[in-house]
C-alpha cells in the first residue's frame, strides 16, 4: 500500500469515526430509542454510502482507498455492534437482540444495493 | 470542550484503525485469503478486543457507578465494583470528575476510534452482496451466519476473559 493510499484511508477513516460518534452522541442526547439505535444509524449510512462508492467506482482507486476502505469502514463498526448484542445476550434481552440482528442486517445489505443504484445514475460517469 | 478533545481522540483512533485494516486486506490478500475472510478476521479480532477492553477501561477509571457491566450476570466478580457498580461515596467529587473524563478520552479513542474504525460493517454488506451476485449463495450466508455468532461469542469471551483477569485487579 502506498503512503499516498494510506493516507486517503486515515482522512477518511477520521472522518468515518468522528461522524459515527456524532451520530451515536446526537442519539444518546435527543432521543429516548436504546443506545445500539446510533450505532445502527451510523452503520446504514455507512452501507448506503460504500454502495454509491461502489456505484461509481470508475473515477478511480482513490474511491476504493477513501471512500470505500476509509470513510465507510470507519463510519460503520462491527465491535460496538456486537458488544451491544454481547451484552444483550448475556443479561437476555432477546427482543432487542433480535431487533438490533434483523434491522441490521434486513437494512444494511439492501442498502449497500440501493446505493449502487444512486452512485451508477449519479456519479456513474463511464460505467 | 472536552467534547471537541474527544472527538479529536476518535478521530486520530479511526484514522489508525482504518490503516490497520487496509494493510490486514493488503496482507491477507497477498496471502490468497478471499477478501470476505480477512473481514470476517478483522471483525471477530475487533469483537474479543472491545470486550476485553470495556472491562479493563470501566475497573480502571469508571467512577459514576453507570457502567453497562451492571447487568452482566458476573458483575459480583469485580472486586472493584464501587465506582463501577454503584457510586463510590468516598471520593471527592472533582476526582469523580477527573476520572470520568480520562475513561471519555481513553474509551473515545480505543473502542470508539480505533477498533470502531478497525472493524467495519459495511464491507462486510458488500462482501455479502458481492458474494452472492457471482453465485456464492453458501459463501454469502457463511459470511453472515460465521460474523453475527463468532463475532458476538468473541465479544462475549472477551467480556469474560476480561471480568476474570481485571476484575480481580483494580480492587
Amino acid at each position: 500500500m502506498s503512503v499516498s493510499d494510506m493516507g486517503l484511508i486515515a482522512l477518511g477513516g477520521g472522518c468515518g469515526a468522528s461522524v459515527r460518534y456524532g451520530i451515536v452522541l446526537a442519539q444518546s442526547r435527543l432521543s429516548r430509542w436504546p443506545g445500539w439505535t446510533g450505532v445502527l444509524a451510523a452503520n446504514l449510512l455507512g452501507c448506503l454510502i460504500i454502495g454509491v462508492a461502489v456505484g461509481s467506482d470508475s473515477h478511480g482507486p482513490w474511491v476504493a482507498a477513501m471512500v470505500i476502505t476509509g470513510l465507510a469502514g470507519a463510519l460503520t463498526t462491527f465491535s460496538s455492534f456486537a458488544l451491544d448484542l454481547a451484552l444483550m445476550s448475556v443479561t437476555r434481552a432477546w427482543g432487542q437482540l433480535i431487533w438490533c440482528s434483523l434491522l441490521s442486517l434486513a437494512g444494511g445489505i439492501p442498502l449497500v444495493l440501493l446505493g449502487r443504484v444512486i452512485g451508477i445514475a449519479w456519479f456513474g460517469g463511464a460505467a | 470542550m472536552s467534547g471537541l478533545w474527544t472527538a479529536l481522540l476518535v478521530m486520530i483512533g479511526g484514522a489508525l484503525g482504518a490503516v490497520l485494516r487496509g494493510l490486514a486486506e493488503q496482507g491477507g490478500t497477498l496471502m490468497g485469503t478471499p477478501p470476505w475472510c480477512i473481514i470476517l478476521a478483522v471483525n471477530v479480532l475487533g469483537c474479543f478486543a472491545i470486550g476485553f477492553l470495556l472491562v479493563w477501561l470501566e475497573c480502571r477509571l469508571r467512577r459514576d457507578g453507570a457502567s453497562q457491566l451492571a447487568a452482566h450476570p458476573r458483575r459480583h466478580q469485580l472486586a472493584s465494583w464501587l465506582g463501577v457498580l454503584t457510586p463510590d461515596p468516598t471520593l471527592p467529587a472533582p476526582e469523580v470528575a477527573r476520572s470520568q473524563q480520562r475513561l471519555r478520552f481513553e474509551s473515545g479513542f480505543l473502542m470508539t476510534g480505533v477498533l470502531g474504525g478497525f472493524t467495519t460493517f459495511s464491507s462486510f454488506a458488500l462482501d455479502v452482496v458481492t458474494l452472492w451476485e457471482s453465485g456464492h449463495v453458501l459463501e454469502a450466508a457463511l459470511n453472515i451466519g460465521l460474523s453475527m455468532l463468532v463475532g458476538v461469542l468473541a465479544a462475549i469471551a472477551g467480556l469474560e476473559l476480561g471480568i476474570r483477569y481485571f476484575g480481580a485487579q483494580y480492587a
